[in-house]
Parts: C-alpha cells; sequence; structure tokens
C-alpha cells in the first residue's frame, strides 16, 4: 500500500511517501524551492519525491493531509472577531487567505495533482502532531506530549498511544486551547529580542547562556504554573489576536523596556568571556529568565502526562521540543524510562506520522519495523555538478569571485576516492590541516540539524577555524555556538550523561562535557561548557562514522558540524547548492560523494 | 511600450517611492524575483547535456543569487528593518515537456526587462548607495541578455523560433501584468467589503468568541482520521 502525507499552510512544508509501513521518504518544501519555512501547498517536493521513486499517482492508495482546515478556521475566525473592534486587519488579511485558499485545501490537493477527493483522509493539527511522535517511536505503548505554537485550536496537548493487533490507537486525554501557549510566547519574545519569530527561537535559546534569571518573577507572572501541573499565560502581555501591532503590548514594555532593534550588536562569543554592556544585559536576561520558566512549565507538563498516563515511555513534539537545553532538562529529570522525539517535531514532519498512522489503520504493522533513521531525504546524482568545476577556471569566473563574491582567486583541483577507508582518512587528513569542509553525502536528512550528509565540518579546537567558519562562510552571530559530532565511544567517554548515548544520535539534547575535554573542543562548545552532540554509530551513517574515528585516533574526540545552509537560506540539497556556496564563500574543501574538491590559490 | 514603461519608472521613483513602505515592499519584491530567478537556472541545470551550457548557466545563476543577497542589505541599510522574504509560489516555466530553450527564451525577456528598469530606476534614484548597488546589478544584467542570447542558439533553437517565442512571452509578460493589476484592483474592493462585513458582523459575536477563548480545554474533539465525501 502507498499512502502520501502532505503538511503545509503556514510554515515548512512537506510530503511524505510511504510504502508498506516503510517511510520511503520524506522531502521539505523548502529543501526543493530553496525558500527557507515554505509554506506553500509542496507542490515540488511532491514531484521531484514521485520521480525519484518512481511512482505514478495511479499507484497512490490514499492521500492524509496533516490539518483539519475548517477546524482551524473556526480558530481563526473566532480569534479575529473577538478583538472588536480593534481586529479589522486581522480579519480582513486573514479572511483574504482563508476564503481564497486555505479553507479549500483538501480541493487544492486533489485538484493540483489529479487525485479522487474521496480517497483524502485529513487529521487535527495536533493529532497529527501527537501520532507524529509515536509512529516510529518503537514503542508498544507511550505517553505522548506535544508542546506547540498552536495548530486548529490546540498549544499543547496529552495523548496516549499503543498498539492492538498490528494498528496503532492514539488518544486524546488533554488539550490545551489557543491562546494558552508557550511557543506562541517563546516567538512573541524572540521578535521582542529583534530576531525572526518562527525562525530564530534558537538565538534566544543560546542567548539564555550569557544571562542571569534577573526577570524571573517577571516572567513566571506571564506563564503561570498551576496547582495540578498545567500552565496558564498572561495574554495581556502579548498581542495573540492583534497581531498586527507587534509581538507584545504595551504593559510588557513597561517592565521589560523598548524592543532590541534588529541591528544592534550583540558583542558576545560562544568562547569568549566578554562583559556585555548594559543594554544587551537586559535582553540576556530576558531570554535567561524566559528559558529558565519554559524549561520549568515543560518539565511541569512532563510530570502531569507522567501522572495521567502511568507510562515509562514518552514521545515529545511540536515545535516547542526542539529546545535542546530544556530537552536536557527533562532527560536529566528522569520522569520517563525512555524518551522519543522525532526526527523533525515541528510542522514539517507531521506529513510522515499523519500517513503512517492512516496507514496503519489499514494494514497491520509492527512498531519495531517503523523506527527509522535520519536520511529521509532525496538523493542526487553528482556527476554533473562535478563536470561544471572543469569550466570554474576561466577569465569570466575569476572575474566573478573577486568582483562578486569578494575572493582571492583560485583554481579547484578536483580528486576521486572511490575507497571509502582512503576517503575518511584523506578527509580527516585535510581537517587537521585545519580546512573547513562542506561534506555532502547520499540522501539528505530530514529536521533541522545536519547530521553529515549536509554538514560543515571543522577541527574544534582552533579559534581562526572557527572565526573563519563564522565570519566568511556561515555569517552567523558569535553567540550562537557550534555542535560537535563524535563516536558512541568518543560520547561515552567525553559527555557528562547519565543516560543511554544513544539519545544524542540526532541533535535533540544539549549536554554538559566533561571538564577535562572542554579546551580541546572548545569551539565546538557554548559558553557553559555545553554542547549539543551527535554521537554517530557504523551503522547509521558509515562515512561519517569512519571520518569521525579518524580524528579520534589523531586526539580528537569531537569536531565541529554546523549545516551546510547561506545564511538565510535553507539547507543544501541538490548537488549543485552546495557547489554555489562552496564557491561563494571560503569554505576550503567540498566533498561531493567520492569527490573532493579543492581550492587552490592562485 | 518601451517609452510607456520609463514614464511609468518615472512616476515609480519620484513619486510612489517617497511613501517609504511603497519603495521597501519593492525592494522586497526585487530580491524575490532575483531569488525565483536562481531557482529556475537551479533546476535547469540537470536537463542541460552540454556542460559548457551548463556552466555558462551555473554562473549566471551565482550572480543572480548575488543580486539577492544585494537586495536583502539594501533593504536593511535602506528601511532599518529585518529583512523577512517574500515566499512566492515556485512554478516551473512552461508545460513539463517543453524543451528547455523556451525557458531560456523567458529568461532572456526577463533579462532585458531587468536591464532596461533597474537602469532608469538607477537614473532617476537620488541616493548614491542604492544606485552605486543597482548599477553593479544592471552591469551583471546587460552581461546576461547577452549570454542567454547566446545560450539559446548553443542549446539548438532556431532563430525564427526564438523570434516567435520572444513574441509570445512578451504578450504573456503584458497579460500577466494587466492581471497582476486586475488582481490588486479585486484586493482592493475585497478589504472593503471585508471591512465593511467585519463591521456589521463581529458587534453581534465578539463577547460570543471572546467566551469561547476563555475555555482553558479544546472542548471539540479533532483526534480522529476524516474523510470527504463528494
Ligand atoms: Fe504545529
Ligand atoms: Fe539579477
Ligand atoms: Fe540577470
Amino acid at each position: 500500500m502507498k499512502v502520501i502525507g502532505f503538511s503545509f499552510g503556514y510554515h515548512d512544508s512537506s510530503v511524505a511517501f510511504i510504502e508498506d509501513g516503510k517511510i520511503k521518504a520524506v522531502v521539505p518544501e523548502e529543501r526543493v524551492t530553496r525558500q527557507k519555512h515554505d509554506p506553500n501547498l509542496p507542490i515540488n517536493a511532491f514531484r521531484d519525491g514521485m520521480k525519484y521513486l518512481n511512482w505514478t499517482i495511479h499507484d497512490v492508495d490514499k492521500i492524509v493531509l496533516h490539518e483539519d482546515s475548517y477546524n482551524k478556521f473556526s480558530r481563526v475566525l473566532t480569534s479575529s472577531l473577538s478583538g472588536f473592534p480593534s481586529t479589522r486587519l486581522e480579519f480582513v488579511e486573514s479572511m483574504k487567505s482563508w476564503l481564497s485558499e486555505k479553507l479549500w485545501a483538501p480541493f487544492n490537493v486533489s485538484n493540483e495533482i489529479n487525485f479522487p477527493l474521496e480517497k483524502i483522509e485529513y487529521l487535527g493539527h495536533h493529532f497529527s502532531h501527537s501520532v507524529q511522535g509515536f509512529m516510529g517511536s518503537g514503542f508498544e505503548e507511550s505517553a505522548i506530549l506535544v508542546i506547540d505554537a498552536v495548530g486548529d485550536w490546540a498549544c499543547s496537548g496529552v495523548y496516549r498511544g499503543r498498539w492492538e493487533n498490528g494498528h496503532p490507537h492514539v488518544e486524546c486525554l488533554e488539550e490545551i486551547a489557543f491562546p494558552n501557549s508557550l511557543g506562541l510566547v517563546y516567538s512573541a519574545i524572540t521578535g521582542f529580542l529583534g530576531f525572526s519569530p518562527n525562525d530564530n527561537e534558537c538565538s534566544v535559546m543560546a542567548l539564555s547562556a550569557f544571562g542571569e534569571p534577573n526577570y524571573y518573577k517577571e516572567i513566571s507572572k506571564i506563564i503561570k504554573i498551576k496547582e495540578d501541573g498545567l500552565y496558564e499565560i498572561d495574554t495581556s502581555y502579548f498581542h495573540f489576536i492583534n497581531f498586527y501591532s507587534g509581538a507584545v503590548t504595551k504593559k510588557f514594555e513597561n517592565i521589560f523596556g523598548k524592543a532590541r532593534p534588529f541591528n544592534q550588536k550583540i558583542n558576545l562569543s560562544s568562547f569568549e568571556d566578554i562583559k556585555p554592556d548594559s543594554e544587551i544585559k537586559r535582553y540576556i536576561d530576558l531570554a535567561c529568565s524566559l528559558q529558565l520558566r519554559i524549561e520549568e512549565a515543560i518539565i511541569s507538563l512532563a510530570k502531569y502526562t507522567k501522572e495521567k498516563t502511568g507510562l515509562d515511555n514518552l514521545c515529545l513534539t511540536g515545535g516547542v521540543s526542539l529546545n535542546c537545553v530544556a530537552n536536557k532538562k527533562l532527560l536529566e529529570e528522569g520522569l520517563f524510562k525512555n524518551i522519543h522525539i522525532p526526527i523533525e517535531p515541528g510542522d514539517c514532519g507531521t506529513s510522515f506520522g499523519c500517513a503512517l498512522y492512516a496507514l496503519g489503520q489499514d494494514m497491520e504493522l509492527k512498531p519495531e519495523e517503523l523506527k527509522y533513521e535520519a536520511y529521509l531525504g532525496l538523493k542526487y546524482d553528482t556527476e554533473k555538478t562535478i563536470e561544471v568545476t572543469e569550466f570554474l577556471k576561466s577569465p569570466q569566473f575569476n572575474d566573478y569571485i573577486m568582483k562578486t563574491a569578494k575572493q582571492h582567486k583560485y583554481e579547484l583541483s578536483v580528486e576521486k576516492i572511490e575507497n571509502l577507508d582512503e576517503l575518511a582518512s584523506t578527509i580527516a587528513e585535510n581537517l587537521l590541516n585545519d580546512q573547513v569542509i562542506g561534506l555532502y553525502q547520499g540522501n539528505s536528512e530530514l529536521g533541522p540539524r545536519a547530521l553529515g550528509n549536509r554538514s560543515i565540518i571543522a577541527r574544534a579546537d582552533k579559534k581562526d577555524v572557527a572565526h573563519k567558519l563564522s565570519f566568511s562562510i556561515k555569517k552567523r552571530a558569535s553567540y550562537r555556538p557550534y555542535a560537535l559530532s563524535m563516536t558512541e565511544e568518543a560520547g561515552e567517554k567525553i559527555l557528562k550523561t547519565n543516560s543511554s548515548i544513544k539519545n544524542y544520535k540526532w541533535m535533540q539534547y544539549s549536554c554538559d562535557l566533561k571538564e577535562e575535554f572542554y579546551e580541546a573542543l572548545k569551539y565546538g562548545c557554548h559558553i557553559d561548557k555545553s554542547t549539543r552532540p551527535q554521537v554517530v554509530n557504523q551503522h547509521q551513517n558509515k562515512l561519517y562514522y569512519q571520518i569521525l574515528d579518524n580524528m579520534r585516533k589523531e586526539g580528537h574526540e569531537a569536531i565541529i558540524n554546523t549545516s551546510f545552509n547561506p545564511s538565510g537560506y535553507p539547507m543544501v540539497e541538490h548537488p549543485s547548492h552546495a557547489l554555489a556556496m562552496f564557491v561563494r564563500t571560503d569554505m576550503d574543501i567540498l566533498i561531493l560523494e567520492d569527490t573532493i574538491i579543492r581550492k587552490e590559490a592562485l | 511600450m518601451k517609452y510607456l514603461e520609463r514614464v511609468f519608472i518615472f512616476f515609480t521613483v519620484k513619486f510612489l517611492w517617497k511613501f517609504k513602505g511603497i519603495f521597501h515592499e519593492a525592494l522586497r519584491r526585487f530580491q524575490a524575483v532575483e531569488a525565483d530567478g536562481v531557482w529556475h537556472l537551479y533546476r535547469s541545470l540537470d536537463q542541460v547535456d552540454n556542460k559548457k551550457t551548463r556552466f555558462k548557466l551555473f554562473l549566471h545563476l551565482l550572480e543572480e543569487e548575488s543580486h539577492a543577497d544585494a537586495f536583502v542589505d539594501m533593504y536593511e541599510e535602506l528601511s532599518g528593518e529585518k529583512f523577512t522574504k517574500l515566499l512566492f509560489e515556485r512554478k516551473p516555466i512552461g508545460g513539463k515537456d517543453d524543451p528547455l530553450w523556451k525557458s531560456i527564451a523567458f529568461v532572456h525577456i526577463g533579462e532585458e526587462h531587468a536591464t532596461e528598469r533597474f537602469k532608469y530606476i538607477s537614473k532617476f534614484h537620488n541616493n548614491q548607495y542604492f544606485k552605486e548597488n543597482i548599477d553593479t546589478i544592471v552591469e551583471d544584467e546587460m552581461g546576461h541578455v547577452d549570454l542567454t542570447e547566446t545560450l539559446l542558439l548553443e542549446v539548438g533553437a532556431s532563430k525564427e523560433d526564438i523570434r516567435k517565442e520572444y513574441r509570445s512571452i512578451s504578450i504573456n509578460r503584458w497579460k500577466d501584468s494587466f492581471l497582476r493589476l486586475l488582481s490588486s484592483l479585486y484586493e482592493k474592493i475585497a478589504n472593503t467589503l471585508l471591512s465593511i462585513l467585519y463591521f456589521a458582523f463581529a458587534p453581534f459575536v465578539f463577547l460570543q468568541s471572546r467566551k469561547k477563548l476563555k475555555n482553558y480545554f479544546v472542548s471539540l474533539d479533532a483526534n480522529k482520521i476524516k474523510r470527504f465525501e463528494r
């Protein structure tokens, strides 16, 4: 049986292709269109996935949508009416997009891809999140906690999932309604701190490590934790309903001051102790207080979930579960024996969850067999891209790199190394020679983290290497830390954790480094000596494991791993995207499968 | 037609862009158009067998990507606001069986228009920083006009085909502009009607809506699989 899942409409659209309980591919629209967080109907992802898998639309048994558009419409309408008389703009703008397009989502899908409407099924937004957590967790039975911004009506929810005769059953125990949303609070304050909401939340999390919780009391009045363990938001601090009036209200500004202009410099570094000026101090203390309170709210919700279900397994999902610092606290709390966070807990990942769940109603599945690895994206032929490099030495090209890309003149050399061991040791050698390397191989990884197939890697013990990476390649703020990749063996040795090392395979938890290893890996850590580790074994990623193992033998227990994407763009998908970033930045080496492309200075 | 367009650009730059919001929105749109062009060029790469031609397309897309990024910088510099992208629906040019040269012809016409438009924008604008940036882009765009012209012949299109295609693209572009104008008109009408609806309807239901938002738990059960019936 072939089932396709769609998620789209707000941000991060995607299409999932499932066959007989196996995830064949999940394709985020943003990777194909090069538009970060692309919310559009993922028609390009759909076409590319179908072509890759060699499917025709007649092969497909059903299509499952991640959202109930009528239900969501009723929330949007209710919310825009409730603010009368100051929500005219919200009403007009939202009705325009809903009545002309969003409300008819299933019809649009049906028309666009020529698929019978009666074979289209749909789930509620948070139900999609809950099954996205449960399906593929490998658990026979599990508690499920969804913490999100907002879907249709719900903002968070507690569910229970179990298997019965090969069929999955997820039931809702409690859903907290809009506008009580932890995700919306975090996003609104992200906006207040001068970052893009729904995108730069990780910057707020990064900043929180520099601050002190001096606003804890004030934030606790905004995010209240009730006696039963659930939370409540004082929405008078935010414009959740009149969002055209800005993220926060006057009341919020009276306490926390004016919002940070986006271009105000933050002179902090993830590896140097720099004293912030008083203005910046105010912002980082707010970030710190917010982060602390969010962690408390999440742990309190998890306790509530534990009490409500009495189960030992937890599936955690929804956009807020991308907060790896909060996840660390939850793991340390030890409330659950096992925690599963899906590879893509945000909206992008709901497509495969809802498709798997709907399939499970029609055919018998085994939970253990649904477990998946991270590399669920598409794979591309690199030959045609590599051929282009032959010409990247023409006068025209040199003109471009000097004038537009503003780099020194260079020529490219290309070497093919088919033997995997040899390739891995050559890459490791180059890392030891301070080279920053773009590593492009195999199917792309799903989710926001690069896990060795679309990664930029570098040694983690040299300041100038980290500087080059930040300023001439990634163009990223110095207060944002990089992450570390290591083998499982190295992970056992250098990570300060009581939980299983396997938890760290997808960079979902931050973790402290044992003190004695910090200096040698400093540039892959944050100011508080924590890192967001990726722990790799042979079976997950052969080449990457081998590179890490080679580095380990040379005394480097881990290396920096950051996502392969130019600032403002999604991760590279096609090899030509990788080549373009390589020539437009100071990256030293590009690996396209088994081919090494080097820049030789002229 | 060209003269008319120049008058239009003059009017836009000298009068409409005095309203900062309109000017900044135009910059966002320019960024989105450049990025859309980059996407089409990326998609065309795998369709090209000749590697030299592929290289030319690649170099072309590198320059267009630089333009897209330049508009981000211009926007942030001139507006003092953080840039947020306009997210276009990405649509392949023409049908899926159309030969590659048709897309290149489409790009060529786009390049000609961009060159003309940016040349006059720079001429009529007063801000030195903005002019300098636009002039750099115009220089590249002029190169693209020549490049796409030679590419067309390289991928095997005949001169007669190209001439016909140019005509139909130009007509389509005018049609598109007209439709865009219509849709902005339609939007204005929709805004007015919806505003009227809001003031006529909301006073009677807003209290009920507020009450509904007071519910702490979700009462409606959306937790099942539903199916469409025709
Ligand atoms: Fe969501
Ligand atoms: Fe351009
Ligand atoms: Fe151009």
